[in-house]
């Protein structure tokens, strides 16, 4: 169990903002959590933060960020790990409030990845270039992890299609989601193929908006307006190697991620009563499912069949509506979900009496995996 | 109007000292990559060190040329516009017999028809004058 909790959340309008920048939803964010949390500005002793797509100063956006709100923080820095960042730097924050280098650290993303000029479509590889052979994007890698799902273990297109439904249903129940009218798997099947096997509909959205976290020590947790949510275990797994890594599709760095996860929460799969898992494509969350544990190998095709993940099934997944659906925060909201399921401050959307929160995250070309347990702090 | 595949060039690979015998050897009709003098690993990507051992003696070796397909995809959407009269275009990731997992094409055949586990072999093709790169066709 680790002695830190979630105190604040906030996140900015999301979709298409036209005037936004990387810095004005980051801002927007960080104001929203700080009222959220019930501290002052001056309580805030950390800053992380993720620069996204779009924000002009890059590595340098903790500087550029701490300047907009006055922050003069005992620890701050700014990490880039795709989707693997929210969860990388609010485990970072554990690390420095449990070794006593901050107090309160706010976490915090902002990108314009919609309107702002963003470009998911370049390709990967350092050297020689996967443009070399038209391999272009986010969605191919995933595109080559759902044909070799599909081939070894005969998971099918339609499966992959339960995720999207399910997480389009949430998002219909989530003022803050973006695309909020239902699917039908027949919508899915109907989409246009982006990278085949993947469909439109398996894919992300692109957006605008920024979302902040603030995590403080436990003690400090129990002043706040909101119940303080626990982050009683977690775990990073990281593989910087794509096609030199064997396992490179398979993603076993995620399991291990999973599994410290757990044994720091003191938890298994059996206990988790809803999970928020990275979507950015739908194959992504059978994978999720397989090395958390709720299936075997090999078996998340079958086990999102029949609404098993929809809210009312086994396990609820993606409740907010996740990347596919509620708005691409690169897992950001994914936390925020949580921490509103843990909070029992969901409306719609809660899971009746949830007290295990499963969060994962997954960045750059399937390297970078985290995983967060949260729990109610009292 | 997108540009049409005339109008935007085919991207190129950036040949360098550490690279260059391997795009030298294309041109010749041979595959070759970099086999660890410490380890014997054969290695892709290409690197300056063996990711294994931290080797730094390597040679260049003669490859089969044989493989298998890893996964397989196919591209419709169009991300740069030098692929636009292309798509559909398939995009597979090819295990040789030697190890490596290359980014490759599989071409020759209807893109969707190519399947995990099929045999293939290299081709060279020339995207630039004398530049080549590998890509694969079934295994006759």
């Amino acid at each position: 169990m680790t002695g830190a909790a979630i105190v604040g959340i906030g996140a900015s309008p999301q979709g298409k903002l036209p005037g936004s920048s990387a810095l004005s939803l980051a801002v927007d964010a960080f104001t929203a959590a700080l009222a959220d949390s019930g501290l002052s500005k001056h309580e805030v002793d950390g800053l992380l933060t993720f620069p996204g797509t779009t924000s002009p100063e890059g590595p340098l956006n903790y500087l550029r960020l701490g300047e907009e709100l006055g922050l003069d923080p005992r620890i701050t820095g700014s990490m880039s790990m795709g989707g693997g960042t929210a969860g990388a730097l609010i485990q970072t924050a554990v690390a420095a409030i449990e070794a006593g280098q901050a107090a309160t650290v706010a976490c915090v993303f902002g990108d314009a990845a919609r309107t702002g000029g963003s470009r998911f479509s370049r390709a990967s590889g350092w050297g020689d270039t996967w443009d070399l052979w038209g391999m272009y994007g986010a969605a191919a890698n995933s595109a080559l992890v759902a044909s070799r799902h599909m081939a070894v273990h005969g998971t099918t297109s339609e499966q992959l299609a339960e995720v999207a439904v399910a997480c389009r249903y949430h998002a219909s129940l989530n003022p803050r989601a973006v695309m909020r009218t239902p699917i039908t798997i027949a919508d899915h099947q109907a989409s246009r193929w982006i990278v085949e096997p993947l469909h439109l509909l398996d894919c992300c959205l692109i957006s605008d908006g920024g979302v902040c976290v603030i995590v403080t020590s436990l003690d400090r947790a129990k002043d706040g307006p909101h119940p303080a949510v626990r982050i009683a275990g977690m775990g990073q797994a990281y593989t910087n190697r794509t096609l030199g890594n064997p396992d490179w599709l398979t993603m076993p760095h995620q399991k291990v991620a999973l599994d410290a996860a757990y044994r720091g929460a003191g938890v298994g799969a059996r206990d988790v009563d809803v999970a928020q898992l990275y979507d950015n494509f739908t194959i992504s969350v059978l994978l999720w499912l397989e090395h958390g544990g709720f299936c075997g190998p090999g078996e998340g095709g079958s086990f999102v069949e029949g609404g098993r993940i929809r809210l009312g099934g086994e396990l609820p997944v993606n409740t907010g509506g996740g990347n596919l659906s509620e708005s691409y925060m690169e897992g950001w909201l994914h936390v925020v979900e949580g921490v509103q399921q843990i909070r029992g401050e969901a409306d719609q959307r809660q899971v009746p009496g949830a007290e295990v929160c499963l969060v994962t995250g997954r960045g750059m070309s399937l390297n970078c995996a985290n995983a967060m347990i949260l729990t109610p702090a009292a | 109007m997108n540009a049409t595949p005339d109008q935007v060039a085919r991207p190129q690979p950036v040949i360098n000292d550490m690279n260059a015998p391997h795009y030298r050897a294309l041109a010749v009709g041979e595959l070759r990559l970099q086999r660890c003098g410490q380890c014997g690993l054969v290695r892709y990507p290409i690197a300056s060190i063996c990711p294994n051992c931290l080797g730094r003696e390597s040679v260049w070796e003669v490859l089969s040329g044989r493989g298998a397909v890893y996964s397989t995809g196919v591209f419709h959407q169009v991300y740069n516009a030098a692929f636009a009269g292309q798509v559909p275009y398939n995009v597979s990731i090819v295990e040789l017999e030697e190890g490596p997992r290359l980014m490759t094409n599989v071409v020759g055949v209807d893109p969707a028809s190519v399947k995990v586990g099929d045999a293939v072999r290299v081709v060279f093709t020339e995207i630039g004058e004398g530049t080549y790169i590998p890509q694969f066709v079934p295994a006759a």
